[in-house]
C-alpha cells in the first residue's frame, strides 16, 4: 500500500486506512485531535445519559454514574476490595494460563507433525473445542470438588484447546517445501522444528494464546460464578444478590478492565512479533 | 487462524468419476478414521473398566448408554428445546441488529469514530459478567434468554460486520468509481461481496457465544433448560446422566460447528479462506 502523502514529515499523516488525498488537510473525523474530541464528547453524552435515565429509577435496578464512581473509590482505595479480588482471579488465570501453554503447545506440535498422533488425538480435541466450556463445571464439581483445583482445571480447559488447534494449524500450514529442503540438507529433526517449523508457525501461536489468554479469563469467571463464589465473579453475584448495582458496575468494568487490557496487550505482542501478519478475529 | 474452515476430521475428497458408494467407501474406510476408531475403542474401554470401578466419581459407558435410554427423550431433549428455541429467536434478534450496525460503523465515519472503543470493549469482555444485572433488569424467564442470547451474539456480528465493510478493497472501489459505478452498484457489487465472509464468521463465532451464554445462565440464575439440567444432574450425583447431557452437548456443538463452516463456504464461495476464516 502506498500513501502519496510522503513529502514533509511535518505532515499529518492520514491514517493508513484512509485514501489519502495529497493536497487537502484530512477532514474532521480523521485526524487524530478530531478523533479525540470526538470520542471524548461521545463518553460524556454516554455518561449525562445514562446519570438522567437513572436519576429516577431505584438505586436497586441501576446506579447513575455517580454513585458508580463512589462505589468505585470504596472498593479500590478504601478497602481494597475490588482489587483483592481482581488479583486473586488473575493470579489463578495466569496458573492455568501457563499449564495451557505447557501442554498444548507441545501437543500442537505433536499432532501437526505425526499423522498418527493427530488422528489418535483429534475425536477428543475437536469434540472438547467445540463443547461450551461451561459444560465442563457440573463435571468438574463432581470430579474435584469446589476449590482451587476446580478453578484451575475449568481455566485449562477453556485455554488449551484453542491453542492446540492454533498450534496444530500453523504446524500443518509450515511450507512443505521449506521442509523437504531442509531435509536434503540432512537437517535433523530437531532442527528442522527449531529452525522451519517453529518460526513458521508463530503467528498461529500466538493467535492462539491471545484467544487462549480470553478464554481463560472467561474460565476463571465462570468457575468463580458457578461453583464457587470467589474472586471477582463472586463479587459481582454477590453484590448482585444484594441489589447494590453500583458494586455491579463496579466488579463489570473491573472485569471488562482485565479483559480490554489481555486483548491489547496480547494483540501489541502478536503484532510486535509478527509484523507481516494483520490480525483481527480468529476465534471460533 | 482458527481452523474453523479446514475441518480436521475428513479423508480427502477425490474427484475422479467413482461408483457414488465406492466413493463414500473411499471416503469412510480411511487409515484416518481407522486409528480414531482404534483410539476411542481404547479410550472408552479404559474408561468402562475404571469407571465401573468409581462409578460414582466418572460413571462408565455403558451406564451412560443406560441412562441415555432412559432420560435422553424424557428430560435431555425437553430442555435443548427450551434452550434451542431461545437460540434461535436470539439469533434472528442479533443479526439483522448487528449486521445494521456494524455495516453503519464501517460506513459512516462519525459513528466509527464515537462507538468503535466501546464495541470493542464490550466485544472482549465476557458476557457472563452481565448476567447479574440482567438478571435484575429483566427477571427470569424467557426473554432473559433471549437478550443474553442476541447480546452474547450481537457484539462478534458487528465487530466483524464493521471489519469486513472497512476492508473493502479500496483498488476495487477505486476502479468501480472509474467506471461510474454509482455508490448503490459499489456497495451491492463490491463492499457486500467483499463482506459478506467476515459477517458470516461473525455469526458463527456468536453463535458459539450465544450458546455458552445461555448455559450460564441457566446455570446461575433458576432458569430450566441445558445448564439447569447439567447442573441439577450433578447436584444429584446422578453422573451418568449428567455424562448424557454434556455429551449430547458436545456432539449438537459438533454438528452446529461443521454445519455453519459448510454453509460459509457454501454461501460465500469466492471467500479467500485465509483472510476470512
Amino acid at each position: 500500500m502506498t500513501t502519496l502523502s510522503t513529502g514533509s514529515r511535518l505532515e499529518p499523516r492520514p491514517p493508513d486506512d484512509v485514501a489519502a488525498e495529497p493536497s487537502s488537510r484530512p477532514g474532521f473525523l480523521y485526524r487524530r485531535s478530531g478523533m479525540l474530541i470526538t470520542q471524548i464528547a461521545t463518553l460524556v453524552l454516554l455518561l449525562a445519559l445514562w446519570e438522567w435515565y437513572a436519576a429516577d429509577k431505584s438505586i436497586g435496578l441501576i446506579a447513575p454514574p455517580s454513585r458508580i464512581a463512589e462505589a468505585a473509590y470504596g472498593m479500590i482505595v478504601v478497602d481494597q476490595e475490588l482489587i483483592v479480588a481482581l488479583a486473586g482471579s488473575i493470579g489463578n488465570m495466569m496458573v492455568g494460563m501457563a499449564l495451557a501453554i505447557a501442554i498444548g503447545i507441545p501437543l500442537g506440535v505433536l499432532m501437526g507433525r505425526s499423522k498418527l498422533i493427530e488422528n489418535v488425538l483429534d475425536p477428543y480435541v475437536m469434540f472438547l473445542y467445540v463443547l461450551p466450556s461451561v459444560a465442563f463445571v457440573p463435571v468438574l464439581v463432581v470430579m474435584l470438588g469446589i476449590d482451587l483445583k476446580l478453578r484451575l482445571a475449568l481455566i485449562f480447559l477453556s485455554a488449551v484447546f484453542p491453542l492446540m488447534i492454533n498450534t496444530l494449524a500453523g504446524v500443518k500450514n509450515v511450507d512443505s517445501e521449506l521442509v523437504d529442503g531442509g531435509r536434503s540438507f540432512c537437517a535433523s529433526e530437531f532442527q528442522i522444528m527449531r529452525t522451519i517449523i517453529l518460526p513458521a508457525s508463530v503467528p498461529f501461536i500466538f493467535a492462539g494464546i491471545r484467544i487462549g489468554f480470553s478464554a481463560a479469563w472467561v474460565g476463571a469467571i465462570v468457575s468463580e460464578m458457578t461453583a464457587i463464589i470467589t474472586g471477582v465473579g463472586g463479587l459481582l453475584l454477590e453484590s448482585a444478590s444484594r441489589f447494590r448495582t453500583a458494586e455491579v458496575f463496579v466488579a463489570i468494568f473491573g472485569i471488562m478492565i482485565i479483559a480490554v487490557a489481555i486483548q491489547v496487550v496480547t494483540s501489541r505482542v502478536e503484532h510486535r512479533l509478527t509484523p507481516w501478519r494483520r490480525s483481527f478475529e480468529t476465534e471460533p | 487462524m482458527s481452523v474453523g474452515d479446514q475441518p480436521i476430521v475428513g479423508a480427502p475428497v477425490r474427484s475422479e468419476a467413482a461408483p457414488f458408494g465406492q466413493a463414500i467407501a473411499r471416503r469412510v474406510f480411511t487409515r484416518a478414521n481407522g486409528l480414531r476408531l482404534l483410539s476411542l475403542t481404547i479410550v472408552f474401554g479404559a474408561w468402562q473398566l475404571w469407571g465401573s470401578a468409581n462409578e460414582y466419581f466418572a460413571s462408565y459407558p455403558t451406564a451412560i448408554v443406560a441412562a441415555a435410554s432412559q432420560n435422553f427423550f424424557p428430560v435431555v431433549l425437553p430442555a435443548f428445546g427450551i434452550t434451542l428455541t431461545a437460540m434461535l429467536v436470539g439469533m434472528l434478534i442479533a443479526i439483522p441488529i448487528g449486521m445494521a450496525i456494524g455495516f453503519a460503523m464501517g460506513r459512516i465515519r462519525l459513528l466509527d469514530v464515537a462507538l468503535t472503543p466501546y464495541m470493542y470493549a464490550i466485544y472482549a469482555t465476557p458476557r457472563i459478567a452481565l448476567i447479574p444485572i440482567l438478571v435484575l433488569w429483566l427477571g427470569i424467564d424467557f426473554n432473559l434468554r433471549i437478550t443474553i442470547v442476541a447480546l452474547g451474539a450481537v457484539f462478534p456480528i458487528i465487530i466483524n460486520t464493521y471489519v469486513g465493510t472497512k476492508d473493502a478493497d479500496r483498488e476495487l472501489l477505486d476502479v468501480g468509481r472509474v467506471f461510474m459505478a454509482s455508490s448503490w452498484q459499489a456497495l451491492r457489487s463490491i463492499i457486500v461481496p467483499s463482506a459478506a465472509p467476515f459477517v458470516f464468521a461473525g455469526v458463527r463465532i456468536g453463535v458459539g457465544r450465544a450458546v455458552s451464554g445461555v448455559i450460564v445462565a441457566e446455570m446461575t440464575s433458576t432458569l430450566t433448560g441445558v445448564g439447569r439440567t447439567l447442573i441439577s444432574y450433578a447436584k444429584y450425583l446422578q453422573i451418568a446422566e449428567l455424562f448424557v447431557g454434556v455429551m449430547t452437548l458436545g456432539l449438537f456443538s459438533l454438528l452446529l460447528y461443521a454445519g455453519l463452516a459448510r454453509l460459509q463456504r457454501r454461501m460465500t464461495p469466492w471467500a479467500d479462506a485465509e483472510r476470512a476464516r
